[in-house]
C-alpha cells in the first residue's frame, strides 16, 4: 500500500494521459474502421476487380496479427509510400486496416443473410433497386451489426496494447514508465491491467445487453 | 518502380530465410504448447460450466469472462514481470521465471476461456433425441459417445476451433516483446543490423499469413473428408 502511494498516486496524471491517447486511438481506429469496413464492402459488391482488390486486402489484413501489422505499417509503408510519419499516425493506421477488414466481412454476411426474397418483394411492389438498398436492406444490415460491431471495439482495444511498442505513449507505455523509474512494477502494471479489464469489461457486458434487446424486439 | 523493386527485394527475407524459419519454430513451438493447455483447461472448464455444482459454474464462468477481457499482452507482461515482484514480496526469496513458461502458461489461460465458450456451445448443440435413437438401436451407452456424439460435436466444432486456434497463433507474434526469439525477434534484429526493414518485415508477414491460409486449407480439407464418410 506504501508502493502504491508512492509510485502509482504521483503518476495518476501521467495514467490519465496516457488513458486519453488509448481513448483517443481506439475511437479512431474504431469509426475508421467502421467506414474503411463499409467501403471495402461497396467495392467488394461492385465489380469483379474491386472485388479481387478488396478480398486480397480484406484476407491480408485479417490473417496479419495486429503487432505485426502494426510494425509493418510503421517501417515498411513509410519507405514504400513515404507515409506515415510518426508512430501514433501508424499505429492509427494499423487499427483501421485491421477493423476495417474485420467489419467488411461482418456487414459482407450481414448483407447476404437479408433473403433475396425481399428485395423481390420490394421490386414486385415497385421500389427501386437503390431505394430498395437504402430503405430496406440497409436497416436490417445496420441493426444486425450492432452486436458485432461493439464485440469489435473489444478487440480494438485489446489490439490498442501493443503500440507501445513501436513509441506510441499510451496507457501501457505510461504503466512501464512508471515501473522503470521507481523500479516497482507490481503496483502500476497491476492498476493498469485493472483499468484495462474494467474497461474491456464494461464493453463485453453492454455489448451482450445490447443484443439480447434488440433480440427481443426484432424476432 | 525500380526504386520500389528494388526496395521490396524480397530475395532478400529468402536469403535469410533460416533465420525467419528459426523464429517461425518457436511460434509454431510455443503455440503448441499453449494450445494444449487451453483446449485440455478448455474441456475442463466446459464441463463444469455445464454439470458442475452451482458454485464451480459461477467460478468457471468468471475466470472464462476474466481471461477474455485483459488484453493478452497486458497479462503476458503482468506474469513476466509484475507477478515474480508479488512473489518475491510475499516469499522473501527471489524468484523469477522464464519468458517461454509465461507465454505458453499466459496464452493457455487466456485461450482456455475461449475454447471452453467453443465446447460449451458444442455439447449444448447435441440434440438428446440422438443419444435416444441410439440406445433405442441397442447401442452401448459407451458406443453411443464414442461413435454418435464425439464425431459430430467434433466436426460441428472444427471451424470455430480452427477460429480460435488461428488466434492463437496470431497472438504468438507478441512472443518477441518478452524477449523469446521468434519470428518477429528475428526480424527486428535483423532490419537493425541490415537497414533492411521492408524485405524483412514483409518476408515475416508473408511468414504469418501463409502459415495461416496453409494450416486452414489442411483443417478445411479433412472436415471435408471426415464429412463425406459422415454422410
Amino acid at each position: 500500500m506504501d508502493v502504491f502511494f508512492r509510485s502509482v498516486v504521483p503518476a495518476l496524471p501521467l495514467f490519465f494521459e496516457g488513458m486519453l491517447v488509448t481513448l483517443q486511438l481506439c475511437a479512431i481506429g474504431f469509426f475508421g474502421g467502421v467506414v474503411v469496413g463499409a467501403i471495402l464492402t461497396f467495392l467488394g459488391f461492385l465489380s469483379p476487380p474491386t472485388r479481387w482488390l478488396s478480398v486480397a486486402i480484406v484476407e491480408f489484413f485479417r490473417a496479419t496479427p495486429v503487432y505485426v501489422g502494426l510494425v509493418w505499417v510503421a517501417y515498411v509503408w513509410p519507405e514504400l509510400f513515404g507515409w506515415p510519419g510518426t508512430a501514433y499516425e501508424a499505429a492509427c493506421v494499423a487499427l483501421v486496416m485491421q477493423t476495417g477488414a474485420y467489419l467488411s466481412e461482418t456487414f459482407r454476411g450481414g448483407i447476404l443473410a437479408i433473403s433475396k426474397g425481399q428485395r423481390e418483394a420490394a421490386s414486385a411492389l415497385g421500389i427501386s433497386p437503390t431505394a430498395a438498398a437504402v430503405r430496406i436492406v440497409l436497416p436490417q444490415v445496420l441493426i444486425n451489426s450492432i452486436p458485432p460491431l461493439i464485440n469489435q471495439l473489444v478487440v480494438v482495444f485489446k489490439s490498442s496494447t501493443v503500440v507501445s511498442v513501436i513509441g506510441v505513449q499510451d496507457l501501457l507505455f505510461q504503466a512501464n514508465a512508471v515501473a522503470n523509474k521507481y523500479y516497482e512494477p507490481l503496483e502500476p502494471l497491476t492498476f493498469v491491467a485493472l483499468i484495462y479489464i474494467a474497461i474491456i469489461t464494461l464493453v463485453s457486458v453492454s455489448a451482450r445487453g445490447i443484443e439480447k434487446r434488440l433480440r427481443a424486439r426484432f424476432q | 518502380m525500380n526504386d520500389l523493386a528494388s526496395l521490396l527485394d524480397l530475395s532478400f527475407a529468402w536469403e535469410y530465410r533460416h533465420l525467419l524459419i528459426r523464429g517461425l519454430m518457436v511460434n509454431i513451438q510455443v503455440f503448441a504448447m499453449s494450445a494444449a493447455i487451453a483446449v485440455l483447461l478448455g474441456l475442463v472448464l466446459a464441463s463444469a460450466m455445464l454439470r458442475g455444482p452451482g458454485w464451480s459454474r459461477g467460478l468457471t464462468t468468471g475466470f472464462a469472462e476474466f481471461m477474455r477481457n485483459i488484453p493478452e499482452y497486458v497479462l503476458i507482461i503482468w506474469m513476466f514481470i509484475a507477478l515474480p515482484f508479488l512473489l518475491t514480496r510475499l516469499t522473501g526469496t527471489r524468484i523469477s521465471f522464464g519468458a517461454m513458461p509465461t507465454a505458453v502458461v499466459a496464452l493457455g489461460l487466456v485461450f482456455s476461456a475461449y475454447f471452453a465458450e467453443t465446447f460449451r456451445a458444442g455439447f449444448q448443440a447435441t440434440s438428446p433425441g440422438q443419444t435416444e435413437a441410439a440406445a433405442a438401436l441397442g447401442m452401448m451407452p459407451r458406443q453411443i459417445t464414442g461413435r454418435i456424439l464425439i464425431p459430430q460435436v467434433l466436426l460441428r466444432l472444427a471451424p470455430e476451433m480452427l477460429n480460435v486456434s488461428i488466434s492463437l497463433f496470431k497472438t504468438t507474434s507478441i512472443l518477441s516483446l518478452i524477449g523469446i526469439q521468434d519470428v518477429m525477434y528475428q526480424a527486428s534484429t535483423m532490419s537493425g543490423q541490415l537497414t533492411r526493414p521492408v524485405p524483412i518485415y514483409t518476408g515475416a508477414a508473408i511468414m504469418f499469413v501463409g502459415t495461416i491460409i496453409i494450416a486452414s486449407l489442411v483443417v478445411r480439407l479433412i472436415t471435408a473428408k471426415l464429412h463425406e464418410r459422415m454422410n
